[in-house]
Order: C-alpha cells, then sequence, then structure tokens
C-alpha cells in the first residue's frame, strides 16, 4: 500500500531524509517515530504529495508520489501536526468544503459528516466559527475532515496531540477499526506509549535515516535487550549521548 | 534591554532582506529603488514649486507647506492605526515579549519605534517636500538635520495618537467585536474623510487654486496653523531666515509635544493594557446558527459553478463576508467609485466635449475595477495564507484552483462594471448602442481582469503575510498593474476601431477622429485602425496567458518551506 525506495530529500546542504527503504502493506497501523527534526514531517510531506523528492520513489495506493500526485491526493487523507482550518467558515461549512473538493456525493456527504460530528462529539459546536473552537476542538475537527472521503491510506502527524484522555481513546479506538476494515495508517508520533500499545510496526528514523524497523519484538531482538521496553530502545537508537549528557547537566545543578 | 530588542529586530530585518536569496532580494531593492527615485522627484518637483510660491508670494510658502505636512501626516495617521492595533495587542511576538523578564515602558517604545517606521513612507514624502522647500528658500545646513528630526517626532507623536484612538475605541465598543470593528472603521473614516476633500476640491485643481488665489493660501494656512504640523514648519522657515527665537519657540513645541503626546499613550497603554488586551484576545463570537434548511443552502451563482469552482467559491463567500478586514479593503474603491460618478455624471456633465459621454462611461470603468482587482482578485491565492497547505494536499490542480479563484472574484469586478456602466450610461444620457457597447466591453474588461489578477497574484503570493492585503508581493503587485494597463489600452483600441466603423459621423468617433489625426499625422484608416486595435489586444491576452502560466507552474512547483 505504501512503498518507498530510495527516498531522499535535501534543503540546500541539509539532508533531511537519507536514502529510505520502506513497506507498509494494507490495514497496518505503522507507527513512525524519531526525535524532533529526524526527517519524520518531511517524510509525511513527500508521501502526501507536497514536497517533491530530491531523489528515490515511492508509490501510495500504487500510485507515485511525483508523477500521480492527484490521484495520491485523491485516495489519501492527511493530518498535519497543526492542522490547517479556515477560521471563519464553521465547523459543519469546512467539512462540505473538504468533502465537496474530494467530491462525496450528496446525501452521502450529509450524512458522513452528521455521523462524524456526533462521533467526535462536536455536533452542539458544528454550526459556530472554527475561530471560537479550543484546540482540541480543531484537532477533532481536522479529524473528522481526513476522515469525511473515506481514504485508503491515513497519514497523520501526531493525531494525539491536544487532545483529552477521551477523545485520544476515541481516535485510538477509530485508528483500529478502520485498520480492521483494511485502511492503512501512517502515523507519526512522539508518545511512545501509544506507539507501543497501537502499532504493528514501528520505523525509527534518526538524523534522516530508518535506523530501525520492525515489531516491538524484532526491535528487542535486534537490539539484543529482550525486556527493553520502546522507550529505552528508542533512546538507545536515537539519543544515547545526548540523554547522558542531560543527565550530568542535571547533576552539576 | 531596548538596546537588546532593537538589535533583534535590526537582525529581523537584516535575514529578511539578505538571507532569502536573490529571488527575495531583487524585489526589494527595486522598490528601495523606485522609493529613491520618488524621493528625489518629489525634491525637485517641490523645489520648483516652492521656487514659484516664493517669487510671487512669499508669505503663501510656509503654508503650503504646512498644507504638504498636515495632508501627508493625516494620510499617515489613518494609514497607520491598522499597523499600530496590530503592533501594540495582536503581533505574535506580544506573548514572548509579555512572557519574558521585560518592563512594558520598553514594550511601548519597541512598539512606537516599529509603528513610526511603518508609516515612514508618509514622513518621508514631508521630509522631501521640507527638503524642496529649504534648497528653494537658500536653507542653512543646520536645516536639514533639524528636519529629519522633527519629521521623526512628528511621526512618533502622530503614532501616540493613533495609539490613544486605538485604546479609546478598545473601551468604547463591544469587546468582542473591537479587532474587527476598528478595522472597518477607521477605513470608513479615512474614506470619508477623503471623499469630503474631494468633494471640496474638486471644482478647480488644487494647485492653481494656490498658485492663482493667494488669499485661499493665506485662509489655509490660517486654518491650519493649530496643527502640530505648523510648529515644524514655523520651525523650518525661522531656521530658513535665521529668526533664532522663533525657531527655538517652534522647535520647543515639537519636542515638547511629541513628549506629552508619547508620555500620555505610554500612560494610557501601561493602565489599561490588561483590559486591552483581553479585549483583543477574547474568544470569538459563535456565529448565528443557521436553521437546518439554510446549512445546505449555497449560494445561487455557486451552484452554477462546476467542480471545484463551486466549493472554493462557497468557501470563499462564506469567509469573506466574515471577514471586516477584507470587507474594509472594499471601503476605499467603493468610495473612488462614488466620488468618480458623482463628479463625471453630476459635476461635470455639461462641460465634457461633444462625443465625450461614450468615452467617460468606457474610461471610467478600468479605473474604478483596477480598485476592486487590487482589492479582491490580485490577493486571491495568497489571501489563502497558510491554508495553501490544506488546500494543496487536497485533489486540485494548480490550475484548477486558480481557475476557481476567478470564478469566486470576477462576479465581484463585473457587478461592479455593470453598476458603473449603467449609472455613468444614465446619468450621461449615452445612446442605446453606445450603452450597450460599453456594458458589453466593460463586461469583458471586468472578466480580463480577474483573469490577469489572479496570475500575477498566482507568480508572488505571499502565504505567511499577515494581512490579506500584503499577500502579494511587489512583482505581482506591478505585474497585475502592467496587465490591466495593457487590457484596458486593448478594449479601448478596440471599441475606438468599432465605433468608427460601425458609425463614423457620430461625435464620439469623430472624437477618437480627431485624436488619431493629432497624435499620428496620418489620416484615419478603419482597416488600420482595426488591425492595430486586434494586435494590441492579441499582445494584452498573451502577456495574460503568459502571466497565467508562469503563475500556474509556479504554485505546481509550491511546497511548504517555500
Amino acid at each position: 500500500m505504501i512503498r518507498i525506495q530510495g527516498l531522499t530529500k535535501t534543503f540546500g546542504d541539509l539532508l533531511a531524509v537519507d536514502d529510505l527503504h520502506l513497506e507498509v502493506p494494507a490495514g497496518e497501523l505503522f507507527g513512525f517515530l524519531g526525535p524532533n527534526g529526524a526527517g519524520k514531517t518531511t517524510t509525511i510531506r513527500m508521501l502526501t504529495s507536497l514536497l517533491r523528492p530530491t531523489a528515490g520513489d515511492a508509490w501510495v495506493n500504487g500510485f507515485h508520489v511525483v508523477h500521480d500526485a492527484m490521484e495520491v491526493k485523491r485516495s489519501i487523507g492527511y493530518l498535519p501536526e497543526n492542522p490547517f482550518l479556515y477560521d471563519k467558515l464553521t465547523g459543519r461549512e469546512f467539512l462540505h468544503f473538504i468533502a465537496g473538493l474530494h467530491r462525496v456525493p450528496e446525501p452521502t456527504r450529509t450524512h458522513q459528516i452528521d455521523r462524524l460530528l456526533e462521533l467526535f462529539g462536536l455536533t452542539e459546536r458544528a454550526d459556530d466559527l472554527i475561530e471560537s473552537y479550543s484546540q482540541g476542538m480543531r484537532k477533532k475537527l481536522a479529524l473528522c475532515s481526513v476522515l469525511v472521503h473515506r481514504p485508503k491510506v491515513l497519514f497523520l502527524d501526531e493525531p494525539t496531540n491536544s487532545l483529552d484522555p477521551r477523545s485520544a481513546r476515541l481516535v485510538k479506538d477509530i485508528l483500529r477499526e478502520l485498520c480492521r476494515q483494511g485502511t492503512t495508517v501512517f502515523m507519526s508520533t512522539h508518545i511512545l506509549e501509544i506507539a507501543e500499545q497501537m502499532c504493528e510496526r514501528v520505523g525509527i528514523i534518526h538524523q534522516g535515516r530508518l535506523v530501525a524497523v520492525g515489531s516491538l519484538e524484532e526491535l528487542r531482538a535486534g537490539g539484543g535487550r529482550a525486556d527493553a521496553s520502546l522507550e529505552e530502545l528508542f533512546i538507545a537508537l536515537t539519543g544515547g549521548p545526548e540523554v547522558a549528557e542531560i543527565a550530568a547537566y542535571l547533576r552539576e545543578g | 534591554m531596548l538596546d537588546l530588542l532593537f538589535q533583534s529586530k535590526f537582525i529581523i530585518w537584516k535575514n529578511t532582506l539578505f538571507r532569502g536569496g536573490m529571488r527575495r532580494l531583487t524585489p526589494r531593492l527595486v522598490w528601495y529603488g523606485l522609493s529613491v527615485y520618488l524621493f528625489i522627484m518629489v525634491v525637485q518637483g517641490t523645489q520648483e514649486l516652492f521656487s514659484l510660491v516664493l517669487a510671487f508670494f512669499p508669505a503663501g510658502a510656509g503654508a503650503l507647506l504646512n498644507t504638504f505636512f498636515a495632508g501627508l501626516f493625516t494620510i499617515a495617521l489613518f494609514w497607520g492605526i491598522g499597523t499600530n492595533l496590530n503592533q501594540l495587542f495582536l503581533r505574535s511576538d506580544m506573548e514572548l515579549l509579555l512572557s519574558l523578564p521585560i518592563a512594558r515602558r520598553d514594550i511601548f517604545l519597541l512598539k512606537l519605534a516599529e509603528a513610526t517606521w511603518s508609516v515612514l513612507l508618509g514622513g518621508l514624502l514631508g521630509m522631501a517636500a521640507g527638503i524642496g522647500f529649504g534648497w528653494a528658500a537658500g536653507a542653512p545646513w543646520l536645516y536639514y538635520p533639524w528636519l529629519g528630526l522633527a519629521t521623526l517626532l512628528l511621526l512618533a507623536m502622530l503614532v501616540s495618537l493613533s495609539m490613544l484612538l486605538i485604546m479609546l475605541v478598545v473601551r468604547i465598543l463591544p469587546a468582542k467585536r473591537a479587532r474587527d470593528l476598528s478595522t472597518v472603521l477607521f477605513t470608513l473614516v479615512f474614506g470619508v474623510l477623503w471623499f469630503g476633500w474631494m468633494i471640496l476640491t474638486q471644482r478647480d485643481e488644487p494647485m492653481q487654486v494656490f498658485i492663482q488665489n493667494q488669499d485661499v493660501l493665506a485662509r489655509l494656512g490660517h486654518t491650519l496653523r493649530w496643527l502640530p504640523t505648523s510648529w515644524l514648519t514655523a520651525s523650518l522657515e525661522a531656521l530658513c531666515y535665521q529668526e533664532w527665537g522663533a525657531f527655538l519657540l517652534s522647535a520647543g513645541a515639537v519636542l515638547a509635544g511629541a513628549g506629552v503626546m508619547v508620555a500620555l499613550a505610554y500612560r494610557v497603554y501601561d493602565a489599561t493594557f490588561y483590559c486591552s488586551w483581553a479585549a483583543f484576545h477574547e474568544m470569538r463570537p459563535a456565529v448565528r446558527r443557521p436553521t437546518a434548511a439554510r446549512r445546505q443552502k449555497q449560494p445561487l451563482l455557486a451552484r452554477l459553478y462546476p467542480w471545484p469552482a463551486r466549493e472554493i467559491a462557497v468557501k470563499d463567500w462564506a469567509i469573506l463576508r466574515r471577514d471586516p478586514r477584507w470587507l474594509s479593503s472594499l471601503i476605499m474603491p467603493l468610495i473612488v467609485s462614488a466620488f468618480y460618478i458623482y463628479w463625471l455624471g453630476f459635476q461635470q456633465r455639461a462641460s465634457l466635449p461633444l462625443g465625450a459621454e461614450f468615452w467617460v462611461a468606457t474610461l471610467l470603468c478600468p479605473f474604478v475595477a483596477w480598485f476592486f482587482a487590487l482589492a479582491v482578485n490580485v490577493p486571491a491565492i495568497g489571501a489563502e495564507g497558510k491554508n495553501i497547505e490544506l488546500v494543496r494536499s487536497l485533489p486540485l490542480s494548480a490550475g484548477a484552483l486558480m481557475a476557481s479563484k476567478v470564478a469566486s472574484t470576477a462576479p465581484f469586478l463585473l457587478a461592479i462594471a455593470v453598476i458603473v456602466t449603467a449609472v455613468l450610461g444614465a446619468l450621461l444620457q449615452l445612446p442605446a448602442l453606445w450603452f450597450w457597447l460599453a456594458l458589453v466591453q466593460n463586461g469583458v474588461l471586468a472578466v480580463l481582469f480577474a483573469f490577469a489578477g489572479v496570475a500575477a497574484g498566482s507568480m508572488d503570493p505571499r502565504f505567511l503575510a499577515d494581512h490579506p492585503r500584503r499577500s502579494v508581493g511587489v512583482t505581482g503587485t506591478y505585474l497585475s498593474l502592467f496587465l490591466f494597463a495593457l487590457l484596458a489600452a486593448a478594449q479601448l483600441a478596440l471599441s475606438a476601431g468599432l465605433m468608427i466603423a460601425l458609425a463614423p459621423g457620430d461625435p464620439a468617433s469623430q472624437l477618437v477622429v480627431t485624436l488619431w489625426t493629432a497624435a499620428l499625422r496620418l489620416p484615419p484608416s478603419v482597416p488600420l485602425m482595426l488591425s492595430a486595435a486586434v494586435g494590441i489586444y492579441i499582445i494584452a491576452l498573451g502577456a495574460v496567458a503568459a502571466a497565467w502560466e508562469f503563475g500556474r507552474r509556479h504554485l505546481e512547483r509550491w511546497q511548504p518551506g517555500d
């Protein structure tokens, strides 16, 4: 469903993503982890046809992310870390706008929008301007907009940020159900517990390179630490020296 | 602390200028070059004007200079109100500054300096006029540094005054609407002042009045003597004539006036800060809840549009009617249109030369449409702001987005063109044939303006701009002006050719023949005229098509972070 071959992106002298190879089959919930600035968002933006790779290829739903950009965009849903919303539209108007551009026909559109608003507890505020929404409501509305056209692949950048525990739980349940129905979810997150609980496989990217990929058991086996948590594996792979330096700094006061 | 704040602002300015590569540096350098050229031209022009006035009516020179200063600083006062509002309460750096151990006085002084910088253009024009005056009057060297310092002081005084007005508005208007309403209110005040000024002065050329009617000049100077700008003028005059006592008195008035006004603004800012801050940052009000039937109702015109223009138009029209900042950008074009319709349709109707009615109706429309296109069509793509990332993540090509923006913005221009032509046609009693010709021509021109505006705006969008007015760069704005001028010229040439072919004996046609003969010293030739008109038309359409293609490619290549 997602196939990445040698994907590379540079910004001037900065190598943001370096020769990435990865495959994510249909129906999998894949966790994409990495420290700040590791290249997670750049990778997702390339896979959603928002950024052009400097080298390499990637296919989403069988469509090439550069040559078939429009088909890629039709078949995916993309939730950025800070969602883009039109403040002067109401929540309902915004969802109609997104569904319209995805050519979701009526009356399916209205039914689907009402259902999503209900599911995310936004029905009461659906006809208020988005500028009056809290951060959590904005995130929930953005999630509704990502799901409104029932995409085959979801790219989610920190989907549970700004959500209260109840809403975060709801998102997790929805994602599990979508995967069960065959939707592929490519999710970037900093919250390792979520990745540990939800993802069948995780990939860890560090300084633009994919340093590990596999299930938690495979990562443990690869790291030679049978009882290690994902957090311990993550730090061992990406932040060992820095963590030691921080601990030393704190000890010195 | 203040030096650190100014240092950081200087670094931001330097990085903005030099770290964007040649692509960003070049338009800025062009802009600076044009500004320097304009400054020199104003200095030269005013020097000649003041030489003339000093030769024939020496006592009126000071009044004229004061009128210049009063006009320019009044414009700067109103122009800067939106910026001041932003600087004082809304800028994204305010929360950061407030969270740091910085005295509020330092924050205020930083904001005062930034707001003064943003209205510097008015001050520079005033300074250019002042240099022209000093040059003409043979002023001593001390005159020029004092002019620079006093101009800055006067600007600081005006900015403080506008800050006080803003803080007053925040206290009077309902807090939740203060931010939106203040933008509309001040644009409206400025527009009404402009309209009133034009109505009062339109009977004669103002410069002609100044030169020919010394009484008017003296009266005007007398009327404006209570304005702070007259202190500046008096100090400059005193320096020119080396009357040191008068200079010290008027310079002291400028210094004291600026000091008092800045101190007063600071005291009010300090005392009311948290009330004002809260007023601007309260939650936005909820929109009136529509009924279930209305929820699904789309504007009739949008329902006629195909995908994706329908979706974009519905979205744009909903946003635009709720966004007072955008609505306020329509106030000035509306007032300008109303004034010229009134002036040409009522005041000048009797004095128009025979056959000029058709050309008045035809020429005014591009002028008015030009104003509206700059406010509506040119920023259409750039006004998407950061949401361009959302739009580009949807299955919508750059070309389809541009076409949709034309569809959503063209009806404004078309409506304006039809209304202006219809009203002027009725007032000037155009014959039916000429009326319909003008109407069709202006309608076509409005639609072409919409294409040209969106194309030019797509070539140079500024998605990170904090106001829709600034969402197109200098290159895009100038390019749009060039395309509008080219299209208007092509349309006029075509209608001139058509008119002569259709009704060669009509006074309107005779006017063209007279102008053609006078300009080219050639006998009128219908085939030659029509060929020339068609040629210009093809060039204009080619230029719009080229701009469209460049804009489309630019948007297609656009990536987050550009």
